[in-house]
């Protein structure tokens, strides 16, 4: 994976396009995922001889594709300046990640795979393509025309100790698969360990005899024995018989894995160049939404990733053979699918995001949890200045509604309760009945901000040591800086007497409970001891359909007083035009993270960061039937344009580290 | 899993993004007899150990909370109070400025590579452990100190995030005698005025990368 991953990582300095719905065609309807980097559009960003001529490709990604330092990218057969393509294709069985690349001379491509990987590898050729094998899960196989890498994971190897405690014969027997012919060869058992009186192991050396071990001193009985002494003897023993069945175990479940790869592989390998695919060029899902216009373009299926999230999540990777169970059943015209469409623009990246689904009763849904807009008065606690904000604005009544339909739709396609759908859909309109979605949307309608005004440094105490001529040991209270969040966070209410009743909540139980929770006579303080946290005081208040909780002084004096900060017009539009609205000031951010930096190499990446990244600004609203949003991140600095910023950030830190490296080696001698 | 690697998730949990350091001081009599102070100070570190202690999970592994931590550490003193020829076995722990104090008697000092055995089966653990870490030899005065663990792999494994925590931590060794000290085989340990004492001062994760040690061989006067 991490492989091909890298081959593609170049395809984004392409220049020309040619057949630019040709791989297109072979990117099955049924994929997963689809990354899409467009040739054309790269053109005039960066010549691809100019990637060679970046140490990292030289030093890192070359050795990671197994090409030498003389290899020049343009050598390789790859047609960069053409629209190639990646997807994620999950079965009932496995996980695939296929790469297909255009080629502009498939002799220098055979000749590239054939120096990369070794003469040893065999290719087979087929009627109008050759495949090879580049180890248990890579494979790659390629026309005059095209080529395609296949990543493919098998999801049904079992764990040893499912297999193990399922397994309720005493006979611990493995079952080999028919389809299995390669031999399996069984770690030799370890020997038997050498016991001293005490009961421990003696430590055997290599090679020598166990006669020739000498026994641990000869200690007299103790009237005080400690039960862990006693006999690990059996516990050990069992311990290397169970280290040999569990490697057995996992040695047989590679082998199928490696066989299932194989056989899966092909089978790609087979419907691209054979074109049986039914192509996901012609899907209103896909061409909706992703931007001929755009470099780079991510297309996901929402369902399809969040079920294979959910299961990878909660369970282990042996466990991943039932995430396709629910991917099976999930259908791409009920759920979302999204894109992200990017752009390496002069002095900015650009990322455009779209999600659209076909079902109109999701669409609707939607557009109603959408139809809200922030509360104007928020806009005036954002301070000039500020380090970064997160706005939302959503119709917690619409919101709630969703959830009833999306809950519906989720375990409709789940396994075991999909059986139930009716009764299931029951229970949710129940659940309907029971909650007030009004009395919700009431108590809080929507709209959240969250400003982080500054980061401020405090004195802080810590006990040290210090020693005498004799090294004695004497405590010592020393103090350093460390930074504190200055922060506001305001929630709108239309029911601020149910608000009021929470904040006055903790004045009651305070002294009981041992912290300290003030009436300041309109808002209340929480003491914080500043000795153990960040902040020493954070305040809330409900007032004027809002409630605040905040560590600025300022920014509360305001909300008594009716008062704002000079308002910042850009912030203004970036929330009142959408529904979710963020900016992080990213040079600020890192210039406060680099006071804080332990290591050299930390200080300098966050000195080259700050020095070239400034605002990251990112928001999303309901727009022509689908959410769509935009995050930029606006670049500084000597560079020819974003993409050239991204080039030299990975050349500049990725030399940080090795420098580091360097120097500590250095010391060492 | 690897005491040693057991050892560095502890230290993680607790040293998360900040500073910390190790004291070990042991005071040796010349009939063998003597008593060790351990101490592992996380103080640099509280104001972010206060909030990561009302997390539950950080970098992806579970926070304990201070009632297991508290368990652990009894069930550690009691381990060591249990083997034979030490006494005095007491662990303090204070959680306001997150400092842990282990200290014991022993009556020879190869009881406390015992403890460290014991412990190490009281948590389960199946890895190998070091039969010597000290030694004393009464004949020709000699102290030593080893360290066999080898946990350079396993820190190479780790994430970034995590091996910051080890870039600004500290090790002290003291070893304190009732005859002068004439030889020291770790060139970065110093002598008090006396000559009874020495001290030796390392940085952790350079004794994880082996790049410095803290083993160390000590010949006193007959």
């Amino acid at each position: 994976m991490k492989k091909s991953l890298l081959i593609v990582w170049v395809l984004i300095a392409n220049t020309g396009l040619i057949h630019a719905q040709t791989l297109l065609n072979k990117v099955p309807a049924n994929a997963s995922m689809v990354i899409k980097y467009a040739g054309e559009n790269f053109k005039t960003l960066m010549p691809i001889e100019k990637i060679d001529n970046f140490e990292f490709v030289k030093k890192n990604l070359y050795k990671i594709i197994g090409a030498d330092t003389l290899t020049s990218l343009k050598n390789t057969g790859i047609a960069f300046e053409k629209d190639n393509y990646q997807y994620a294709l999950a079965t009932d069985s496995s996980l695939s990640f296929i790469t297909l690349l255009n080629l502009q001379d498939a002799a220098q491509f055979a000749q590239f795979v054939k120096a990369a990987y070794g003469s040893k590898k065999q290719p087979i050729v087929q009627d109008n393509y050759t495949t090879i094998t580049l180890s248990d899960n890579m494979y790659v196989g390629w026309s005059s025309t095209e080529a395609v890498i296949v990543n493919s994971t098998y999801l049904k190897k079992t764990s040893y100790y499912t297999h193990k405690y399922e397994t309720t014969k005493a006979d611990t027997s493995i079952v080999v698969d028919e389809k299995i012919t390669e031999v399996i060869i069984a770690p030799q058992p370890k020997k038997k360990p050498t016991i001293n009186k005490n009961g421990y192991k003696v430590p055997q050396k290599k090679g020598t005899k166990s006669k020739k071990t000498t026994p641990a001193k000869k200690t007299k009985p103790k009237p005080k024995v400690d039960t862990a002494i006693v006999a690990p003897y059996d516990y050990h023993v069992e311990d290397s018989i169970d280290d040999i069945k569990r490697e057995l175990w996992e040695q047989q479940q590679n082998t199928i894995a490696r066989v299932q790869q194989q056989s899966i592989a092909k089978g790609i390998l087979n419907n691209t160049f054979l074109n049986t695919y039914t192509s996901i060029a012609t899907a209103i899902d896909y061409n909706t939404i992703i931007e001929k216009n755009a470099h780079i373009s991510l297309w996901i299926n929402n369902s399809k990733l969040t079920a294979l999230y959910q299961n990878y999540s909660f369970s282990s990777l042996y466990s991943l053979k039932e995430a396709t169970n629910t991917i099976q059943k999930t259908d791409t015209a009920v759920g979302y699918n999204s894109a992200l469409n990017i752009y390496f623009e002069k002095t900015k990246m650009r990322m455009v995001q779209k999600s659209f689904s076909r079902d109109e009763v999701l669409n609707k849904l939607t557009e109603q949890v959408m139809q809200s807009k922030q509360k104007s008065k928020f806009i005036n606690y954002i301070n000039p200045g500020n380090l970064g904000y997160l706005s939302v604005s959503v119709n917690t009544e619409a919101m709630i509604n969703y959830y009833y339909s999306l809950l519906k739709e989720y375990l409709k396609n789940s396994n075991y309760v999909g059986e139930y759908t009716d009764m299931v859909s029951v229970y949710i309109d129940l659940l309907a009945i029971m909650i007030d979605e009004k009395g919700i949307a009431n108590l809080t309608p929507g709209n959240y901000l969250f400003v982080l005004h500054n980061m401020q440094t405090k004195t802080v105490q810590y006990t040290d040591y210090s020693y005498d001529n004799e090294y004695n040991k004497k405590e010592e209270i020393k103090t350093k800086k460390e930074l504190s969040p200055n922060f506001t966070y305001l929630m709108e209410t239309n029911n601020e007497k149910f608000m009021e009743r929470i904040a006055r909540l903790p004045l009651k139980y305070a002294e009981k409970n041992g912290f300290v929770y003030k009436d300041r006579n309109g808002y209340y303080e929480l003491v914080i001891d500043s000795s153990k946290y960040p902040i020493s005081s954070l305040y809330f208040m409900v007032k004027d359909g809002a409630v605040m909780i905040t560590t600025n002084f300022a920014a509360l004096n305001m909300h008594i007083n009716n008062t704002a900060f000079v308002v910042d017009e850009a912030a203004k539009q970036n929330i009142e035009n959408n529904n979710y609205a963020m900016m992080l000031d990213a040079k600020n951010i890192f210039k406060t993270m680099q006071s804080q930096a332990s290591t050299k190499a930390n200080k300098l990446t966050c000195e080259y960061l700050k020095n070239n990244i400034d605002i990251v600004q990112s928001n999303s609203q309901y727009k022509d039937g689908m959410i769509q949003g935009t995050t930029s991140m606006s670049i500084t600095g000597e560079h020819e344009n974003s993409l050239a910023f991204f080039f030299n950030m990975l050349n500049s830190l990725i030399a940080i580290q090795d420098n580091e490296t360097a120097e500590e080696l250095i010391k060492k001698d | 899993m690897k005491l040693g690697y057991r050892c560095l998730l502890l230290i993680i949990l607790l040293g998360s993004q900040g500073c910390f350091e190790v004291v070990e001081q042991i005071n040796m009599h010349l009939n063998g007899t003597g008593d060790i102070v351990l101490t592992a100070n996380f103080s640099q570190s509280k104001t972010k150990l206060n909030g990561i202690m009302k997390m539950k999970t950080i970098n992806g592994r579970q926070v304990p909370t201070k009632q297991t931590i508290t368990n652990k550490l009894k069930e550690i003193q009691t381990s060591a109070a249990n083997t034979i020829g030490i006494t005095n076995a007491n662990l303090s722990s204070d959680f306001e400025n997150y400092i842990f104090t282990f200290s014991c008697n022993f009556s020879k000092i190869e009881q406390l590579n015992t403890v460290i055995k014991n412990i190490a089966e009281s948590q389960k653990s199946k890895a190998k452990i070091s039969e010597k870490i000290y030694s004393y030899q009464l004949p020709n005065l000699t102290f030593n100190r080893f360290n066999k663990y080898n946990v350079k792999k396993d820190y190479q494994k780790m994430s970034n995030a995590d091996k910051e925590i080890f870039a600004t931590a500290n090790y002290t060794a003291i070893y304190k005698f009732d005859t002068p000290i004439t030889s020291l085989s770790n060139t970065d340990a110093s002598l008090s005025a006396s000559k009874k004492a020495c001290m030796l001062k390392q940085n952790v994760l350079a004794v994880i990368l082996e790049k410095k040690s803290i083993e160390n061989t000590i010949t006193l006067k007959k």
